[in-house]
């Protein structure tokens, strides 16, 4: 579970402090499906990267799974993105001189411990199940948007994480192709019961989740 | 064990993204490995030539010679002082325990045989200095004692010398060889040694080369042999004595075989020290080169370190990863140095004595792995310390 608690982003400019997040408080349990939705500059992004601990909020607590992530160090804020959390990002954001393989496996190699799965068998399988395992020793370069979208997908679930954050997953992408991934995301949220937060500002991607968060100025404006 | 493959997987596949530019950045430490590496060479080569060369003198040797000679280390000279003469080999002789006293008077000069001529030296000596070498004659005889009372024209020459002047050294025995308008007969010719002096010397009695060689009659040096390796200091003390009786204490310099190897090897040390700190300013700007092109690898790649740190890299594992690229780039250029310095070694060891061995391979992996990580840590530093939410937004 997420707790975000009266957290709020402040960055100094010119004029004075300018708040991207202004005492947000947000809480997302396990296996939700959420969409938060917002306008450019609304502050959605900078939510995501803050419940993603990209960022660290100026001031208010993160919790996840019941640890205040202010305390942790750098180490451990990694270690807890690396199992906890996956990325998908709207720009795909594969290594391009990787492989389709070696960019799924690569969270695994930061892991110093062993781990209780085969990762390059699972990768395949994750690879199999996105419909793309001819692809395994492609170049990302070599693939449409779609197909790399799916690597990415692939490669956020390979450490086999709570929660999976989505930025703007379809915004590279054209409709039946964006179509095809919330299909997915939705897929992982109901089938494997990953919780799937999707940053969004179309109305009708958001409309795919099962509870929208909307996001104004750096507030939350509604909730469902 | 496998987070380091995955380092050094992950550095090699970025080095053959860029063949020319790893090839480049390399070459600068390339450079200074090699070079560094055949300053130890010729350095060790030379210490142990020198070394080869005393110690087959045997360790019971006293070297005689005029002025302050080798003990007072470098910069001392060997001319000046005392002139060493019949008397003082006399004097010498008179000494208990000693085995030899062997006088060497050296001369530069054209040897002349037909229509051939070399520039080269006549040494005036006895019959001690082929035993004092352990010279043995590769074609005739050696000059005896019973050369020693007159001044005999038959002399011996080096088998290098002999091959420059008749082409077959074996031709060389029984013709002439002319110097200053004297003619000489040669009886004997010496084996190679691998001393260059000696390999293409013309040996004779020292009374020999009385007249227009040697006018004053005088020597270079004397070599005395002690018979019983434990009493040579007793022996130079005796020495030192006689010869204050004729001359000042600074104008003759009595050294022990042992005393004379330590300062050459002393002087060969600062040398090799000046030539390897030259040499070590090549190494410095390969670094400096390794520094840039790691600064600039970051630049390129800092939306790939925000990728990894979002996908849970650590500071650490980006550390390390640059870490690893530049110790490899550097280490890459150190072995090529390395293997290209051995190769040069070995192909110039028959005609120089160059010397390699396992403190010169270590210095010059130590020093590539040290480069590597100085230069590196700053660039992979400014890496590691990215946030990974500006890193990942940087285009």
């Amino acid at each position: 579970m997420i707790q975000i608690e009266a957290v709020s982003k402040v960055y100094k400019i010119a004029e004075g402090d300018f708040y991207a997040l202004r005492d947000v408080n947000l809480t997302i349990k396990p296996r939700e499906y959420v969409g938060i939705l917002g306008t450019s500059g609304s502050g959605k992004s900078t939510l995501m990267h803050i419940i993603g601990l990209l960022d660290r909020p100026t001031t208010g607590r993160v919790i996840i799974s019941g640890k205040d992530t202010a305390k942790l160090k750098d180490a451990e804020i990694s270690s807890l993105r690396r199992g906890y959390i996956g990325f998908v990002f709207q720009q795909f954001n594969l290594i391009q001189r990787l492989t389709v393989l070696e960019n799924v496996l690569l969270p695994t190699q930061y892991v110093k411990e062993k781990l209780d799965f085969k990762p390059d068998e699972y990768a395949r399988e994750l690879l199999e199940k996105f419909g793309i395992p001819e692809k395994a020793d492609t170049y990302p370069n070599k693939l449409s948007g779609g197909q790399q979208q799916r690597v990415a997908i692939a490669r956020a679930l390979v450490m086999k994480p709570d929660i999976v954050l989505a930025d703007e997953p379809t915004g590279n992408l054209d409709s039946k192709t964006g179509e095809d991934i919330l299909k997915l995301l939705g897929i992982l949220n109901k089938e494997i019961g990953v919780t799937v937060v999707v940053v969004t500002h179309d109305k009708h991607v958001a409309d795919k989740t099962r509870r929208q968060v909307f996001v104004r100025d750096g507030t939350i404006v509604k909730k469902y | 064990m496998k987070y380091f493959t995955f380092l050094i997987k992950t550095a090699l596949k970025d080095f053959s993204r860029s063949k020319i530019r790893t090839g480049l950045t390399s070459l600068g430490i390339l450079i200074g490995v090699f070079s560094v590496v055949m300053l130890i060479s010729i350095g060790l080569g030379l210490k142990n030539y020198i070394t080869k060369q005393f110690e087959d003198l045997g360790t019971n040797l006293i070297l005689v010679l005029p002025g302050s000679g080798f003990s007072q280390g470098f910069g001392a000279g060997l001319t000046g002082g005392a002139e060493f003469d019949e008397r003082d080999l006399n004097s010498l002789k008179k000494i208990r325990d000693l085995e030899y006293v062997v006088p060497v008077f050296m001369k530069a000069s054209d040897i002349v045989a037909g229509k051939e001529e070399e520039f080269s030296y006549v040494m005036g000596t006895t019959d001690d200095f082929f035993g004092l070498y352990n010279l043995e004659a590769e074609a005739g005889e050696f000059f005896t004692k019973g050369d020693m009372q007159g001044r005999s024209k038959e002399v011996v020459v080096g088998r290098s010398l002999a091959e420059k002047l008749f082409g077959d050294f074996e031709n060389a025995i029984g013709r002439d060889v002319r110097i200053q308008n004297q003619k000489y007969e040669i009886i004997g010719v010496s084996e190679n040694v691998g001393d260059e002096q000696l390999d293409n010397a013309v040996l004779m009695p020292y009374r020999s080369t009385y007249g227009n060689l040697n006018p004053d009659k005088t020597f270079f040096a004397i070599y005395v042999g002690v018979a019983d390796e434990n009493k040579v200091t007793d022996a130079k003390e005796l020495i030192e004595k006689t010869l204050l009786k004729r001359y000042e204490e600074d104008d003759f310099d009595v050294s022990e075989q042992a005393e004379l190897l330590d300062t050459i090897n002393q002087i060969i040390g600062v040398i090799n020290i000046v030539l390897i700190a030259i040499g070590s300013i090549s190494l410095v700007v390969g670094g400096i080169g390794i520094m840039n092109i790691m600064y600039a690898n970051v630049t390129e790649r800092t939306k790939e370190i925000g990728i990894r740190r979002a996908i849970g890299a650590t500071k650490q594992d980006v550390l390390f990863q640059f870490l690893t690229e530049s110790v490899l780039l550097s280490l890459l250029g150190g072995i090529v140095g390395l293997v290209l310095a051995t190769i040069v070694v070995l192909l110039v060891q028959p005609y120089f004595p160059l010397g390699l061995n396992a403190v010169a391979v270590g210095i010059a992996i130590g020093i590539s792995s040290a480069i590597g990580i100085f230069f590196g840590v700053f660039p992979a530093r400014r890496a590691a310390n990215l946030t990974p939410i500006e890193a990942i937004r940087y285009e």
